[in-house]
Order: C-alpha cells, then structure tokens, then sequence
C-alpha cells in the first residue's frame, strides 16, 4: 500500500478531542511513513462533517491542519460539510469516494490511535486481506479471531484499515439499511463473500472513547439500542435466517421495552412496503449469530 | 514561672559545644570571631579544639567581662552599616594576629534578636568575603545558632490555642524574628551562604512542656499523633536549635539556583508508570493517557531494571507519541532495587499537585484524570478514589499478541472509599486513586521499600488515614490482572501476601490512626456481629458478657 487516505465522519464532536484525534493521526502516519517495513509514501486526511452546522470552526480547521502539517508527517488535509446527516456508513462512502488512494483508513471522531496502530495495521493487510481492524482499549471487542493469524468474522467501524479495491469491488458500506451500526459487520461479511479474509491486529491499538458503566456494563446510548436492533433485523433478512428474525419478533412482542418495540415497528413498516435488504444467496456461509452476537465470543461484558 | 522549671536537659552550653566541634570539624585552627558573644561563652569550647577567640558585643558590662577574663573583646554594634570594617578594627585592636588567622565567624543565639536579619547577614557575607581574600586556601565559615519555632512542643501547643512566650528557650521574650528550618534556610540563601555543616541540637523535650497533663504533649494518644505527623512532615521536628555553618556561595552557585526553578505551573496530576518494559501492554496505558479529556498531567516513566534493548523500545514508542503527549512523558531510568524504588524516586521529582500509579498493564477511561480532578475541587487535600473494574488477562505465547483478555469487567471493589474495609484487605487498585502530593510531602509518604507486595495499600492507607478520602462515582481505570502467571499477583507466594498484609498493618499500628467520622459506629456493629455468629455456631451463652478483643 503506497497511499491511505483516513477519514473521519463528524457529527457534532467536540472540537478539542478533533484536534487531539488529529495529533494522533499525525503520529501514526507520522511513524508508518517512516517505518521500512511499509512501502507508504503518502497519506490523506479527509473530513466529513454530517452535523446540522459545521461543528468544526475556521479555526479549529486551520489547528487541525497545522498540526498535522506539522506533526512530521506533512499530511493534507480536507474538510466536507455534507449538509446532512448522511450517517457514518454514508460519510464514510462519500469521503472514500473523494479519494483515490491504495488503502481506506475509517476512523470514529471518539478514537484516539497509538502511535504504532497504522504501521500495525498496513503491515497485516496482506494480499487477500481485505480488511484489518485494530484492538479497542479500554473496552476490547469480545470477539474470537485466531490467535496466530487475527482472521475474524467481522472487523468494527471504530478503527479499520480497508484495501480499496475490495471496498469498492462491493460498494462499500450500505448506508441505506446500516447508516450507523453494524454497517461494520455487513460490509465485513459481504467482503467475506467476495473472497477477502477479515483480520484482527492486536497490536494496533486505538483507543475508543466509551464509558464503563457501573458495575462494569457496557453503556447504550437508547439511539444506539434501537439502530441496532433493527440493524439485527436486517441482518437477518440479507443473511438468510428467518428463523431468528421470527423469533426476535415473538420476543419482543412480549418484551416491556419501548426501544425495542420502536425498532420493531420501523422494521414492520419499512417491510411492508418492500424497503428490506434482498437476501444474499450463500450468505449463511459467512453470517455468524451467536448468543445475540455477530461472531463467538472470547469472553463478555455485563450490560 | 515556676512551673517553667521543667528539667528539659537543655543548656545554653550545648549549643556552644556543638558550634565549637562543628567549626573544628570544618576548617584548620584559628580565630573564631564571635559576633553578639554575649560574656563569651564560646571561647571556652572553642580552646578545647586549638581555636583562638575574638569576643564582640554590643553590651559594654559583657565586653568587661570578658575583659576581665583575660579574653580578647571589643564592643561592637551588629545593625552598623560599616560592620566589615568595624571588625577589622577590632581584629587589630585585639591584637589576636593578623586577618588571615581567622577561620569563623559565628552568630549564635544572636539572629533571632535581630529586627532586620537580611541586611545584618549581608554584612556578615560581606566580611567573610573580605577576611576569604586573606585566607583563600581555607575560607572562613559563618557559623549561625537559632532556635526552632517549629518544634513539635510548639506545635502542640498550637493545636491546642496556646502559644506561651516565656523568659529563656524557644519563645524567648526577647526574640524578635522567629526561624523555622525553611525560612533560616531561605534567609541564608539568598544573602549568598551555602551551607557545609551542621550540628542541629536534638531535643525532643522542651521547656514548653507546661502546663503538665496537656493532652497534645508527652504520650498521650494525641500527643504521640501530633508528634508523629510533625516528625514525618520535616526532619526537624524535635530540632531544639539550628546550628549549622557556611561558606560563601560561589557567584555561580547562586545564579544556577535562581536558573534552576522551573517557571512551568504544576500540572494538576503526576502519573507514576512502573515499567519493566517487558509487555506490549504499556502501549495501552499509554494510548490511554492521550486520550484524556483533562491532559493538565505529567508522567514519570519509571524503567525499572530494564534490559537496555527493552528500554530503547520504550523510549522509542514514547518518542512517537504526538508531541503534546510526548514532552509531558519524563523517563527515568532506574537499575537497582525493589519494587517501590521506582515509585520513591518517582515522588522525589514529582510537581503535580496530586500523584496516581498507572501500571503498564492497566488502562483506564478517557475521564481517569477528569474524575480526580472533580474530586479534588470537592474535597481539597483528601485522597481522591474513583471506581474501578478488573479484567482478567492472560499471557498468550506465540499469539499474535503477548497477552489477552479472559474476562469482561468485574466489580470487584466497593463503589466508595471505606476505610475500615481497607483495614481489612485493600479494596482499591493502585489505579484507582490520586494522592495529593501536599499529604505526600508534609507526611513524608513513602512506598516502603522492605515490602515484596503491598506497599500501594499501606501508600494509600497512610495517605488515606490523615486525609480521608473522597469517592467519584465514574468508572474510571480497569485493573488488568494477571490469570496464570504474570503479574505480582502471580510472582509472589500467597505465604508472602499474608506476610506483607499483617506488616503493613503493625506498621501502621506503631502509631495513632485517625478513624472518619461514623467509624465507631461500624466497629460496634462488627463486633455484634462476631458475637451473633459465636452465639450461632455454639460457641457463647446467651448469659456470657459482651465480646472483649
């Protein structure tokens, strides 16, 4: 890979953890561009914007690009306000399709890389990987990969490094049915599809702004809960499992939970009207649903 | 005054027997100019070591007296802006020999009396200055005596509204200026003295010791608490009377201490990393610490006893971080020793205003310092405790990674500081809480450098037992332990934990523990409890008294 292009899709961030996340993009470029074992020679930095109002000012633009013209890297850097909400999948397809570089680095606003991540990264994107994910701190992932090579079933939006042309051989991210979660594991399962294998690096590390509930649960935001309760649904209509889906509907008839119910109801709704993801042929090949997660676990969170 | 007469062991003598070894111990025999010399006292003690004397004072009966004694003296008045010549005058007077004879000038028991001790000790500079010229070889020491204002008789009686000014000792009538050991220290500083010896007269008994039966004296549970705290906070806390000698500073010397004073404000928090540099892990706890949403910290990177190709890593790594994170991160090296010298010499070079550990296995939220902090500005000078989890990790040879997780989060440990829990065993890892450097220093805290484990338990309850602590309800930091072997959990025998345990304890029991408020409460309760369980098990009658430890 000579060329990563990283974007960052934004909606209403704090501009001082941007400018943070800019200082640590710049330090990972910063390190990969200089390590031998990576033949990099140039990386971008593009921005997105899908808050109501630019949530980033002239002048937190104009520190953003000093730091990272500074930072030792000399990255370029570009900023887009789309206008709308398009959703981080939607961001993200419309920043990839900006550029044009060998490698797409998709990156959450509330990241922070290590300095080693991206050289980490670049270095497992072997040929027939299409996709590397990097170890979330303090809140590691519970997903299995193998330990000796990271293959895994799917790689998560906060911090992957994809090979373009896998990305676009199919379509990138489907904003329409996952703008904001599990995009992450249906374009992972899709890549699957087409041959890519998924990595897990557990040395690349990025750490993911989320808090630690009480009595360590893992914290849902209700907007969270309900996109990814019908983003389930939907997983189960393209992946082929209408047993599940049949199932999570009974329960959640009888479910006392308002989100879930919300969820449901769009999905009915959007069914009805024939607005649901066509179902993939061999899909189930590469679909793991397991205890209510995406893959087998190594282990898991309360909450 | 009569109750004044408290056979306290201190005599005048002993500050001139000490001022007199200590000048013979620095410098080659000679004469001792002896500034305010009162009736000449000096001269005595100074004989014994081959020292001549030159007795000058402002009291003429003094001066005859001393005359009469067939003592070399002249009468001299210290507040006069022509001192240095004066005593010249007087040296020819005397006839003891020529300027270069004179090895020390000495000042004791004379400073305190003094309205304006900068311009007096600026004189004296000046003379030893100009009598060094005749002696360049070996140049006179200003030898000073002063009492201690700080010494734990007073500060008992302090704690108590008292402050008894009385007609010899401490708070003598006639003193004018009142020295601790930092003001005498910044006084001789900065009239140009460096200090080069010192023969402090120790007295932990004091004519202050009145009236008798003061409950903060003697050994009274109070009293032995005052004590304690003030004997750790400096180490002249039973100094009776500061006797110590210098010689000019050098122009230089003087400059670099100016130069040498960081002008930088404090951060807020100092992070203290132990590392080995043995586990990919600190690029975890460090990553974390870059992501803080309040960055107002530094961190003192300890390699300890770490292989020189390790180290470089570290460094490297460090090196790589973005600026904003990598000039915050100071690395220190350290070869030798336990477990808690890297923490001690950590403390030593700390400027933060509080101090938390960060192992390089743990790693904590992007809030770790923001909760510290809220605490801090609830509860100034208390320990500051948030919540932690623990996630169970294990080593992974030939994994793609050197270690991994087995568990999710466990809430092992008490949402709150409970400090009768923390009696027990300690609920809080070194990850959870932030000490403030002002309790470290005034108690002079220390990790205790005999302990193979548990010397964060006994930093924090000693912290914890004079400062209290005030909990933060945010999770903030997860506390990887080690499954299998790994960490210090895994090293160390249980025998070795349960042998730590009860020593740290009988340490801390050498002195009083100040308890919070409600803990009698809860000592009561326990104890119905133990007797309600020995009721339960059979093993006490329903008429058997209440239960005595």
């Amino acid at each position: 890979m000579r060329t990563v292009g990283v974007q960052v899709v934004l909606f209403d961030n704090d501009p001082t953890q941007q400018v943070r996340l800019a200082e640590a993009i710049a330090a990972a470029a910063g390190r990969a561009l200089a390590d031998g074992e990576t033949s990099l020679a140039k990386v971008v930095l593009r921005y997105g914007d899908c808050s109501r109002w630019p949530c980033l000012s002239d002048g937190d633009r104009a520190r953003i690009a000093d730091t990272v013209a500074a930072d030792g890297a000399g990255l370029d850097v570009s900023f887009e306000f789309f206008g709308a909400n398009l959703g981080s999948a939607g961001g993200s397809n419309a920043l990839a399709a900006a550029g044009d570089e060998d490698a797409i680095w998709v990156l959450n606003p509330d990241t922070y890389p290590a300095p080693t991540a991206l050289a980490a990264l670049l270095a497992a994107l072997e040929s027939g990987v299409g996709a590397t994910e990097a170890r979330q701190i303090p809140i590691e992932h519970q997903k299995a990969y193998d330990p000796q090579t990271g293959d895994t079933g799917w790689a998560t939006g906060a911090c992957t490094l994809f090979r373009r042309g896998a990305f676009d051989r199919v379509g990138g991210f489907d904003a329409h049915f996952f703008p904001l979660y599990c995009d992450d594991v249906d374009l992972s399962w899709r890549l699957r599809l087409d041959g890519w294998s998924i990595r897990h690096v557990p040395r690349a590390v990025v750490f993911h702004d989320k808090p630690i509930g009480t009595g360590g649960a893992v914290r849902w935001t209700e907007t969270a809960a309900r996109s990814s309760h019908l983003a389930r649904l939907w997983l189960y209509r393209r992946y082929g499992r209408p047993d599940l889906e049949r199932r999570f509907l009974a329960e959640a008839a009888v479910a006392d939970d308002p989100i879930l119910r919300a969820a449901v109801d769009e999905f009915t709704q959007r069914a009805a009207a024939g607005d649901a993801p066509e179902r993939l042929d061999d899909g189930g090949r590469v679909a793991q649903f397991v205890d209510g997660q995406y893959a087998p676990r190594r282990f898991s969170y309360a909450g | 005054m009569d109750d004044l007469r408290y056979d306290f062991g201190y005599t005048s003598s002993s500050t001139y027997a000490r001022a007199a070894r200590l000048i013979a111990s620095s410098t080659r025999p000679g004469i001792v100019v002896d500034l305010g010399a009162g009736v000449g006292t000096l001269a005595e003690p100074l004989g014994h070591f081959g020292f001549g004397h030159l007795g000058l004072d402002s009291d003429p009966d003094n001066v005859a007296a001393m005359r009469r004694r067939g003592r070399a003296a002249g009468e001299i008045d210290l507040r006069a802006s022509d001192l240095v010549e004066r005593v010249h005058d007087a040296l020819r007077t005397a006839e003891v020999g020529d300027d270069s004879r004179v090895a020390a000038v000495a000042f004791l028991d004379v400073i305190e009396h003094l309205p304006d001790p900068e311009a007096v000790l600026g004189r004296a500079r000046d003379l030893v200055e100009s009598l060094s010229a005749r002696r360049p070889d070996d140049p006179p020491l200003l030898v000073v005596s002063i009492p201690n204002v700080a010494h734990v008789d007073l500060a008992a009686k302090l704690l108590l509204g008292r402050w008894d000014v009385t007609d010899v000792g401490l708070l003598d009538r006639t003193h004018i200026t009142l020295f601790d050991e930092a003001r005498l220290d910044a006084l001789m500083r900065s009239t140009g003295f460096a200090e080069c010896g010192r023969l402090d007269v120790v007295q932990p008994v004091t004519e202050q010791r009145f009236p008798p039966d003061l409950p903060s004296h003697g050994d009274t549970t109070l009293g032995r608490f005052v004590r304690d705290v003030r004997t750790r906070a400096t180490a002249s806390g039973e100094t009776y009377q500061f006797v110590r000698a210098y010689r000019v500073a050098p122009a230089d010397v003087a400059s670099a201490e100016i130069a040498s004073v960081d002008d930088a404000p404090p951060p807020f928090l100092s992070v203290i990393m132990r590392t080995q540099a043995r586990r990919s892990s600190i690029t975890d706890a460090l990553t974390a610490l870059a992501a803080q949403h309040d960055d107002d910290f530094e961190v003192l990177l300890m390699l300890h006893r770490a292989e020189p190709e390790a180290a470089a890593a570290v460094e490297e790594l460090v090196g790589s971080f973005a600026p904003e994170l990598g000039r915050r991160v100071h690395v220190h090296r350290v070869a030798e020793g336990g477990r808690s010298r890297p923490l001690n010499e950590a403390l030593a070079v700390a400027r933060g205003r509080y101090v938390a550990l960060l192992d390089d296995d743990d790693v904590v939220t992007s809030d770790w310092v923001g909760a510290f902090r809220r605490g801090a500005d609830r509860a100034p000078g208390r320990v500051v405790r948030a919540r932690c989890v623990v996630q169970w990790i294990e080593e992974t040879p030939g994994a793609l990674a050197d270690f991994a997780p087995v568990s999710g989060f466990e809430p092992m440990y008490p949402d709150t500081f409970h400090f009768l829990d923390h009696v027990r065993s300690n609920r809080s890892p070194p990850c959870s809480y932030a000490v403030p450097m002002g309790v470290v220093r005034a108690l002079d805290l220390r990790f205790d450098d005999e302990l193979r484990t548990c010397e964060d338990w006994k930093f924090l309850m000693d912290a914890a037992r004079h400062a209290g602590a005030e909990s933060d309800p945010a999770v903030t930091s997860v506390y990887r332990r080690w499954r299998g072997a790994g960490g210090s959990a895994a090293v160390e025998d249980e025998q070795t934990w349960i042998d730590d345990h009860l020593q740290v304890l009988a340490d801390l029991d050498t002195t009083p523990t100040l308890v919070p408020p409600g803990a009698l409460g809860e000592i009561h309760r326990l104890y119905e409890r133990v007797e309600e369980l020995e009721r339960q098990l059979g093993l006490r009658g329903p008429d058997d008294p209440p239960y005595r430890a």
